[in-house]
């Protein structure tokens, strides 16, 4: 009897410590900075750049537009002395639907590249809270508070940031290591 | 005699121990097996039951700016099953089997306040259109499946039944090759880039011990 209760007990020990530990880490308070990862994710960098070729593309398109119907309303006020008045009248008329036909155009352009601002934003949001709801589970914490720098936490010991090795491995995955 | 004499006592310790090893290697050897033998199910209701459980790992869904999607892995026997019909002979489930287990199929949901894309997303005529167009020809170019180390693994085809407004979700059949040589890591990728509705790419990660040991039907 005497021989079961030593090992018993260092058992027992073991167990409690494990358990403590455990609960302790699981009831931990601990955040990110979502902003930080938003700006530390290499896929940000990635997608913002494809972003930024795509807008580029589509505003040249509309700069293009401009310049012709600039350079067309100077021709006009150039010449205008030497058309007659029905002539003005049409060459009024028709530069003014040009203005508006660019204008329609401007708009949808503005809102194709907001679309696309918000479809790939979207996307490196979705990889973060992937990941984060992941390795809380993986790490067993209950919670992970997300921290956007605008007061919503306001003070927090360095231990409580995560971070850093979230964002780490974020990356990692990402580039499939 | 045999109590005083010290080579005894050393033996009887040796064998003790030898003896508390193999229980111990035993022991982790069914619990080993007993993690890593696929499940056999009775009937394809219990086996649909058991798939559809999250925690069973070949389940997954997310909900993302008020849209909702979920990624099945369907085992090969449900394929097999729904062939097979009455005529379920030892060679014909066999026959099956081989023919399914050399492609993985997904099944992917995609749905809006319970309702259909198509009932529930376009805004007029012309993207109603361009969203069809989307759905019915068009996913190849928005669906991916690749590996940890972004191998792409090229679709073999994919299946959109149009319902009308009938059913509560989008759903598509997928179909990839299994090739072993994708297989090796620990998960791989199902992702489904912006369909026009705001959500960013989407991204499901499958585990692959799952598949490789996905359940079966007990088909005889």
């Amino acid at each position: 009897m005497k021989k079961i209760t030593l090992p018993l007990s260092i058992v027992a020990i073991i167990v409690a410590s494990l358990s403590i530990y455990l609960s302790q880490k699981s009831s931990e308070l601990v955040y990110v900075d979502v902003n930080k990862l938003l700006e530390g994710y290499k896929r940000t960098k990635i997608v913002r750049g494809e972003f930024e070729v795509k807008a580029k593309t589509l505003k040249s398109n509309v700069d293009s537009l401009v310049t012709g119907w600039q350079k067309e309303l100077k021709d006009y006020e150039k010449n205008r002395s030497k058309y007659s008045k029905k002539e003005l009248e049409l060459k009024q008329e028709l530069l003014g639907n040009k203005q508006q036909q660019i204008n329609n155009y401007q708009q949808a352009i503005q809102n194709q590249v907001q679309e696309e601002d918000k479809k790939a934003t979207q996307t490196v949001i979705n990889d973060i809270n992937d990941y984060v709801k992941a390795y809380g589970k993986k790490k067993g914490y209950k919670i992970i508070f997300g921290a956007s720098g605008s007061g919503n936490i306001m003070y927090a010991g360095e231990t409580s940031d995560l971070t850093e090795i979230v964002l780490e491995g974020l990356n990692k995955e990402f580039e499939g290591k | 005699m045999k109590g005083n004499n010290p080579f005894y006592f050393i033996i009887k310790c040796q064998t003790q121990f030898i003896e508390a090893n193999l229980r111990f290697l035993l022991f982790v050897a069914i619990v080993f097996f007993s993690s890593c033998s696929s499940k056999s199910f009775d009937t394809k209701e219990e086996l649909w039951t058991y798939l559809k459980d999250a925690d069973n790992g070949y389940f997954q869904q997310k909900n993302i700016n008020g849209y909702d999607f979920s990624l099945l892995y369907k085992p090969t026997d449900l394929l097999v099953e729904q062939e097979l019909g009455k005529n379920k002979t030892k060679e014909k489930i066999k026959e099956l089997r081989e023919k399914y287990e050399q492609y993985m199929y997904f099944t992917l949901s995609m749905s809006r306040n319970n309702k259909e894309l198509l009932s529930s997303t376009p805004k007029n005529r012309q993207e109603f259109g361009a969203m069809v167009n989307q759905l019915a020809f068009g996913m190849r170019e928005k669906v991916h499946l690749y590996t940890q180390k972004k191998d792409t693994l090229e679709m073999l085809d994919y299946n959109y039944p149009r319902m009308y407004g009938m059913s509560q979700s989008t759903t598509m059949l997928f179909v990839y090759p299994r090739d072993k040589k994708y297989l090796k890591e620990e998960y791989i990728n199902f992702t489904i880039q912006d369909l026009g509705i705001y959500t960013g790419e989407v991204k499901f990660k499958i585990d692959l011990n799952k598949i490789k040991s996905e359940p079966n039907i007990k088909l005889y």
